[in-house]
């Protein structure tokens, strides 16, 4: 496997990001798989709700752009419910339909590093849709699941189960720390 | 025994005297919390505090939060000043939220060896799972339990609420 620093980079939106980051919520494969109460908010309201946070209106939610080495945007990634006397936050990420084959697991592992590495993150709440298409593995959600979000979410139509587990900086060194290391051998 | 629940500020003395209690609220800690970290860390989850106004009873805070993802659900919270009274506020706040804000659905979170577990499952929570190490309380991780409650619907028949 590439080196997940050479497959993927993460910077923090900026205005100039925010109309692709609106824009990616009116994807239809991206909507199924989130709050189908988006539709409630047109891009007027969204685009205030990214620029506030841009802004520094929410500290407790952090956004970031997922880019290819070249520059590319291949999706967004975000650290949202952050809790700092608790050193506790949610991730969600929402990857580009034409790039979530290969991209997911380097966006996740990113992710879970910057909350753990930068933020000083003791305990990452996972919360995913039980209908959710965009994991290439849905056997993660269904096997680590901790608790369930009973009519947690409405989308398409439809209360559906929400999925819930906790990744702590040890359970995320047992399952990924073999992407980490920037001296392992490139195999691609 | 009736309570009356009415909103308050977060520049409410109630809010002061919450902060001086030892329980929890929304996942935060109380204990020696000043009042302005609790302002705060209320504002950040979007929380909307109510007081209960009593009568016999010892008086105590109780929250929400609408889900934005189904807005007929809500997380709930309750803090009483005394122990005794605190079934009667959120059983208040579960009425209210049914009868004013259409919410259907109860989520409380709360530490897995939390004494309010008995008062959420008098109420009829059920456990749907325990988030392991996501609270840090007194210097070390603690598991919390999710609880989940769904009253049944009275005044709606069923195939009606389904349309």
């Amino acid at each position: 496997m590439r080196r997940i620093n050479d497959l993927v980079h993460m910077r923090p939106l900026a205005r100039p990001d925010i109309p692709g980051r609106v824009a990616v919520l009116a994807d239809p494969l991206v909507r199924r798989n989130i709050s189908g109460l988006f539709a409630l908010y047109d891009d007027r309201e969204l685009t205030r709700f990214f620029v506030d946070i841009v802004d520094g209106h929410h500290p407790s939610r952090m956004e970031f752009v997922l880019c290819k080495k070249d520059g590319k945007v291949i999706g967004y990634t975000y650290l949202l419910g952050i809790d700092q006397p608790n050193r506790r936050c949610e991730i969600a990420m929402i990857i580009l339909p034409e790039y979530r084959f290969g991209y997911g697991l380097a966006a996740t592992v990113k992710t879970y590093d910057y909350a753990f590495g930068v933020l000083n993150i003791r305990c990452v709440l996972n919360e995913v849709h039980a209908e959710n298409v965009m994991m290439a593995n849905r056997d993660v959600h269904t096997t680590r699941a901790q608790a369930v979000g009973i009519n947690a979410h409405f989308t398409e139509g439809r209360l559906g189960e929400n999925y819930l587990w906790t990744e702590t900086p040890e359970s995320f060194h047992r399952h990924f720390g073999r992407y980490l290391s920037s001296d392992s051998e490139d195999e691609s | 025994m009736s309570v009356e629940l009415v909103p308050v500020n977060e520049h409410d003395p109630a809010i002061d005297r919450l902060a001086m209690t030892a329980g929890e609220f929304f996942r935060i800690e109380l204990e020696r919390l000043s009042p302005a970290s609790l302002r705060q860390a209320l504002r950040e989850r979007g929380v909307s505090v109510l007081k209960a106004e009593t009568g016999e009873i010892p008086g105590g805070l109780a929250g929400y939060v609408v889900n934005p993802a189904n807005h007929r659900q809500a997380t709930v919270a309750v803090a009483g000043f005394e122990p005794e009274g605190q079934t009667e506020i959120l059983q208040a706040l579960i009425e209210l939220l049914r009868a004013a804000a259409r919410i259907r659905s109860f989520v409380a979170v709360v530490r897995a060896d939390s004494p309010l577990i008995g008062t959420y499952r008098g109420l009829g929570f059920t456990s749907v799972g325990a988030l392991r190490s996501s609270r840090y309380h007194r210097y070390r991780r603690h598991d919390e339990l999710v609880l989940h409650h769904e009253p049944a619907v009275k005044e709606v028949p069923a195939d009606a609420a389904d349309q």
